[in-house]
């Protein structure tokens, strides 16, 4: 069956699994490509879904047992969205119990207090979300990382940094589901540079770990490295936009090209064409590194000269590269 | 009635994130939003599969499947495109109805024949969109009763259209125009519902 009339006239009993196998095969091939008999469907999809609302009964009680003790593996998330998630994590564990004292620390960030630094990752992290198209649960309407961070940070001046971080969960949570369904390849905006939504979420895994460094550093505790998930996709995202760095510095390389390898987790080797007609398979400089001084230098928590490279060829681009590396920091 | 104008108003937007931030715990992999989901649902998938499956049996393992599924694809789930509550139902539903089709087919068709149960009389507490519930039924009820009847043999009882037309003794095109019916009036009381409100 493709006739558009006939699905229309069965898709009641096709929503209600009231159609013969092979007719409701036809039918969901025909809603692959029409928008209409789908919004339809889903009409009456939601409709059918609450007749069942109308047949509650307590399961007996040893099923919810059975259900939560082993529940079965889960596909693994793709690499972006979990590394988020892991340095969400991370960032979560860190912020349990901290005293009154500690949330007003200033850090390294702007000079913001922990608290504030909350408020700054909420505040990005409910924009991401927004334009992800995920729902949106705080009111703030700036369409800007910088004036919804300081609107965000006015609102809970007043509050407890406990609210804080549970709306910051909340927006977190919130983000993983929206991101797991969302089409990575869309294209978004990050300070004026067009960034792949799969990059955006790179990026806020990458921020997390910063804030969450610049946090334990406050608390005069050690920095921590990133989570191999993390340090995995954050070393490539970095590492691959080498060139758009040295176009935000205004470093104009000419036909180079370089190879960075960079040891350790998360490391490997990226062989990197820098300026129009550059030849990444004969590179003119290899820079050699490790990868988590690397991820610090781009989140600008390291300086050029602080970074313990071995150079091999032309020793100017390579320092145009430790330049150009931290140009994507932002607070 | 004061709070309950009120609990309709407030309700749509804050069910749908609730139930996107459970769909992301989900994906983290938080045992903890499994048992959050099963104690807010599973009253109605169970509910839902026991009163298809008419086997106690066959409703536990439905349920155990369904939230399985939950846990595993939690992805699949759109929260701006309908409620988990209905998402639920549809797998709740479509694996009840296998149940009931294959492996039970012939065995339990006899005893089923002729005692169709009173939609809507078992109706028991469900913790968040009573009110929904509640007004489904009584649209249920309202319905004229040879589309009810019809509803009750395809959607409780797993007939296809085709079976309830020939038990019926109907057309099968007047069998599929009822349902159709049947269906647009419950989606326009759900849309009553939710006038005025995000979702």
């Amino acid at each position: 069956m493709s006739d558009h009339d006939l699905v229309l006239e069965s898709l009641a009993a096709f929503v209600l699994d009231a159609c013969e196998p092979d007719e409701a095969r036809a039918i969901e091939e025909h809603l692959a490509g029409c928008t209409d008999c789908r919004s339809q469907a889903g009409r009456l999809r939601e409709a059918a879904g609450w007749l069942a609302g109308t047949t509650a009964a307590e399961p007996p009680a040893g099923l919810r047992g059975r259900i939560l003790t082993s529940p079965p593996p889960r596909d693994e998330l793709s690499p972006p969205v979990a590394a988020y998630v892991a340095e969400t994590r991370r960032l979560d564990a860190l912020l349990e119990g901290l005293t009154a004292a500690q949330w007003g620390t200033a850090t390294v960030a702007e000079g913001w207090s922990a608290h504030e630094l909350v408020a700054h990752l909420l505040a990005t992290d409910s924009l991401v979300l927004s334009w992800l198209g995920g729902p949106a649960p705080i009111p703030e309407r700036e369409p800007t990382v910088l004036d919804r961070t300081g609107a965000v940070q006015t609102r809970h001046r007043t509050r407890t940094p406990e609210t804080t971080v549970a709306e910051w969960r909340h927006v977190r949570d919130l983000l993983v589901g929206t991101a797991v369904r969302a089409d990575l390849t869309m294209e978004l905006n990050w300070f004026g540079l067009p960034v792949p939504a799969a990059g955006m979420m790179v990026i806020r895994a990458f921020e997390t770990w910063t804030h969450a460094d610049d946090i334990r550093m406050a608390l005069g505790r050690p920095i921590e490295p990133p989570g191999e998930p993390a340090l995995t996709v954050m070393t490539d995202l970095l590492c691959q936009s080498m060139p758009i760095a040295l176009r935000l510095r205004e470093v104009e390389p000419g036909p180079v090209s370089a190879r960075i390898i960079l040891t350790g987790p998360g490391g490997g080797r990226w062989d990197v064409g820098l300026g129009e007609g550059a030849d990444p398979a004969h590179p003119d400089v290899v820079l050699t590194t490790d990868s988590i001084s690397w991820c610090r230098l781009g989140a600008d928590r390291l300086r050029p000269d602080e970074v313990v490279s071995v150079v091999d060829g032309d020793v100017a681009l390579a320092q145009a590269l430790l330049d150009a590396a931290p140009a994507f920091a932002v607070p | 009635m004061v709070g309950i104008v009120h609990e309709r108003a407030a309700r749509p937007s804050s069910a749908l994130l609730w139930e996107a931030e459970l769909c992301g715990r989900l994906l983290m992999g938080d045992e903890r939003a499994l048992a959050d989901a099963y104690d807010q649902y599973s009253s109605y998938v169970y509910g839902l599969a026991a009163r298809v499956t008419a086997d106690r049996r066959a409703a536990e393992d439905v349920t155990q499947d369904v939230f399985s599924h939950l846990w595993q694809r939690a992805e699949q789930f759109d929260p701006t495109r309908g409620s988990l509550r209905s998402w639920l139902g549809v797998i709740t539903h479509r694996r009840s109805v296998d149940w009931v089709r294959h492996e039970a087919a012939g065995r339990r068709a006899e005893a089923r024949h002729g005692q169709v149960a009173d939609v809507g009389t078992d109706l028991e507490e469900i913790a968040t969109s009573i009110l929904t519930a509640e007004r489904v039924r009584a649209a249920v009820h309202a319905l004229p009763s040879e589309q009810r009847r019809l509803v009750e043999l395809t959607w409780f009882q797993g007939r296809t259209y085709r079976q309830a037309a020939s038990d019926e003794g109907l057309p099968e095109g007047t069998v599929k125009a009822r349902l159709r019916r049947a269906l647009q009036t419950i989606a326009a009381v759900l849309e009553d519902e939710r006038e005025g409100s995000p979702r």
